[in-house]
């Protein structure tokens, strides 16, 4: 188990010393603010995602190959890219008719 | 709502269905008994809610990346649970129990907390019609996983094979799941993507996501989603030529 604690250690590190660009996204009364959002083709970004709502929401999005789900009230990351330029949508999977967004790359 | 309710909760039931077929296979054919898996369900149940209940805490693991980890280990035991299944089917190696029990409990972790967190999203005014069509969708995958398991053994001779080949679609593709959140995590590096299909089969429609909830079909995989699935199938090919079975 030790190995594997250290394993993940170095890992987290290595990703932090990274220094990846950071994007903030929240989610409010079901939605995501802002739903357009604009990052760097070919870099991997950080998404820092806000759940403000009380209720627990899934960010999924079948072009980024992403899928997590946040608890009420918290924040997580999730790691996204390196994109080809374009448009990539996503949703809450627990809310489809009002959480949806974009992430566009250019 | 209520039609999202039922698309969730049978792309939940459903990748649990095909895997307790796949278990109640196992538990037939190599002679264990079934208390096992009924005990795996109680385990099953409790760490669901424990995972559930506790998801904020866990996220905040390792750099808010600790789903994700836990996620991805829990994903690369049953791929491990189930290729030594296959072993043993492979060698008729009766009586374990141990693969059995791990891998059903994973497998009810696996599917039951994302059940537990989006009922924990309900609102209360929507609370029964949601019960009620999750209902439905929980008959129709449960429905599909006691089908698929009778129609396995009415396979006759080929019902080993047959049930190796779905162990093997299943598993590499929960391996393949657990790249994926590896890469979410940052943990393995992230490449474009190798190839398209979607134009043959969107992830959308009714097709993709039934492949996706079963054998984790992805339209845009990268070389290392590649690669991980590849290495996972020579695992399951591993138990075939080690276990000396005449296919």
């Amino acid at each position: 188990m030790k190995w594997l604690m250290a394993l993940m250690a170095i890992t987290v590190s290595s990703s932090a010393l990274a220094g990846r660009p950071q994007y903030e996204i929240e989610i409010k009364n079901h939605m995501f603010y802002p739903d357009r959002l604009v990052i760097p083709a070919e870099t991997k970004v950080r998404l820092i995602v806000h759940n403000r709502d009380a209720t627990p929401e899934e960010f999924e999005s079948f072009e980024l190959n992403r899928e997590k789900v946040i608890a009420g009230m918290s924040t997580t990351a999730i790691f996204v890219g390196p994109l080809s330029p374009g448009t990539y949508p996503f949703f809450g999977e627990f809310n489809l008719e009002t959480a949806q967004g974009v992430i566009v790359a250019e | 709502m209520l039609v999202n309710t039922f698309t969730i909760v049978l792309g939940e039931t459903l990748e649990a269905g095909v895997l307790g077929s796949l278990l109640f296979y196992s538990c037939h054919s190599l002679q264990v008994s079934r208390k096992v898996l009924l005990l795996a369900l109680l385990f099953g149940v409790v760490g669901a809610s424990f995972y559930g209940g506790y998801l904020n805490e866990i996220s905040l693991w390792f750099d808010y990346t600790g789903q994700e980890w836990l996620n991805g280990l829990i994903s690369i035991g049953v791929f491990l649970c189930l290729a030594a299944l296959a072993r043993q089917l492979m060698i008729q190696k009766n009586g374990r129990q141990l693969a059995l029990f791990l891998c059903s409990t994973m497998v009810f972790i696996h599917e039951g907390s994302e059940l537990y967190l989006f009922y924990a999203s309900v609102p209360q005014a929507n609370f029964w019609p949601v019960i009620v069509s999750g209902a439905v969708g929980l008959a129709v995958g449960v429905s599909l996983g006691v089908l698929l398991y009778y129609a396995i053994l009415l396979l006759g001779n080929a019902q080993h094979n047959v049930a190796w080949l779905l162990m093997a679609l299943v598993g590499s593709g929960m391996f393949l799941q657990a790249s994926q959140y590896l890469m979410q995590a940052d943990a393995l590096p992230s490449f474009s993507m190798l190839w398209n299909t979607e134009w043959l089969i969107s992830e959308r429609s009714s097709i993709g996501q039934l492949l996706t909830a079963t054998i984790r079909y992805e339209s845009t995989p990268s070389i290392v989603e590649v690669t991980c699935y590849g290495l996972a199938w020579l695992v399951f090919f591993a138990t075939r030529i080690k276990g000396g079975v005449n296919a």
